[in-house]
């Protein structure tokens, strides 16, 4: 791990913690289109 | 081979984590900018750089976008197979969502580097010009009804549009931009990843591009099943 301030700590954690929650929303956002689209799909058959 | 649900939550699963993996280490292990790259003392950019990260990959999968686009509209005037033009509009739909976060991730550099968010630097100016060029696309798209007339004139726009991809990548090479040139040019600003860099660089190049063709396929299906479900309204099936 390299040398970190831990001012510059702070940052990156609350930099981490904002990206994860959104990446994490897109992912399940995501997730839930792929349901839409396959039950639309069985639905359209 | 069929992409069964199951196989689709495990690459979610597996994209998620490995991203998080890399963002976390790009944050916390990789090193900051050697001394003698830094402008100034206190210079933002010591850790600033690792905005590179992400913005690398926006940038790649902005320009591939927007090639699935040219393709498709070039074989669809030549084939008149609707399905191609489905592909170069899918494609067009999620490549805006990869523009924004470009021109985004563009902006926070520029606050972190040159002390504002915008400051209409040549490659800031060419990016926001491609974001106008899907955002027409688009917007021409909903502006008309007839599915053959759509098609054509999208796949000019898309094909013409393309321009904008090779206008970007050289802008910040033969106009005066603050932008970091990353080819050993006379320009270069020395900045190289060693091979811990190299390799999350290489990772989340990978899976945003994992993530675009998922992306891809799944707004593809869509537009498709709304053109079945247009085609059951207006009695066709």
């Amino acid at each position: 791990m390299t040398e970190l301030t831990p001012a510059e700590v702070a940052m990156f954690r609350q930099i981490m913690a904002v990206a994860a929650i959104l990446w994490t929303l897109l992912i399940i956002y995501i997730g839930y289109l792929d349901s839409k689209v396959r039950s639309l799909d069985e639905r359209l058959k | 081979m069929k992409f069964q649900r199951k196989q689709a939550v495990i690459l979610l699963a597996v994209l998620w984590a490995v991203v998080l993996y890399a963002m976390y280490q790009v944050l916390f292990s990789l090193g900051p900018l050697s001394e003698e790259l830094l402008r100034f003392e206190g210079d933002p950019m010591r850790h600033g750089y690792k905005i590179f990260f992400f913005s690398m990959q926006a940038a790649a999968i902005t320009y591939i976008a927007f090639a699935v686009v040219l393709v498709g509209s070039v074989v669809y005037l030549r084939t008149k197979n609707l399905k191609w033009d489905t592909i170069a509009s899918s494609s067009a739909k999620v490549g805006i969502v990869f523009t924004t976060i470009l021109l985004v991730n563009g902006a926070i550099f520029s606050n972190v580097g040159w002390g504002a968010y915008w400051n209409w630097d040549p490659r800031q100016t060419t990016s926001l010009f491609l974001w106008f060029i899907l955002a027409a696309y688009l917007s021409l798209r909903t502006a008309v009804d007839n599915i053959e007339t759509r098609a054509r004139l999208s796949a000019v726009l898309g094909i013409f549009g393309f321009v904008g991809v090779p206008l970007t990548h050289i802008s910040s090479t033969i106009w005066v931009s603050n932008h970091p040139q990353l080819y050993n040019t006379a320009q270069s600003s020395g900045f190289s990843l060693d091979k811990s860099g190299l390799t999350l660089f290489m990772i989340l190049m990978t899976s945003f591009l994992i993530l675009y063709i998922y992306m891809l396929w799944l707004t593809y299906k869509i537009e498709t099943q709304n053109q079945i479900y247009q085609n059951i309204l207006r009695g066709e099936q």
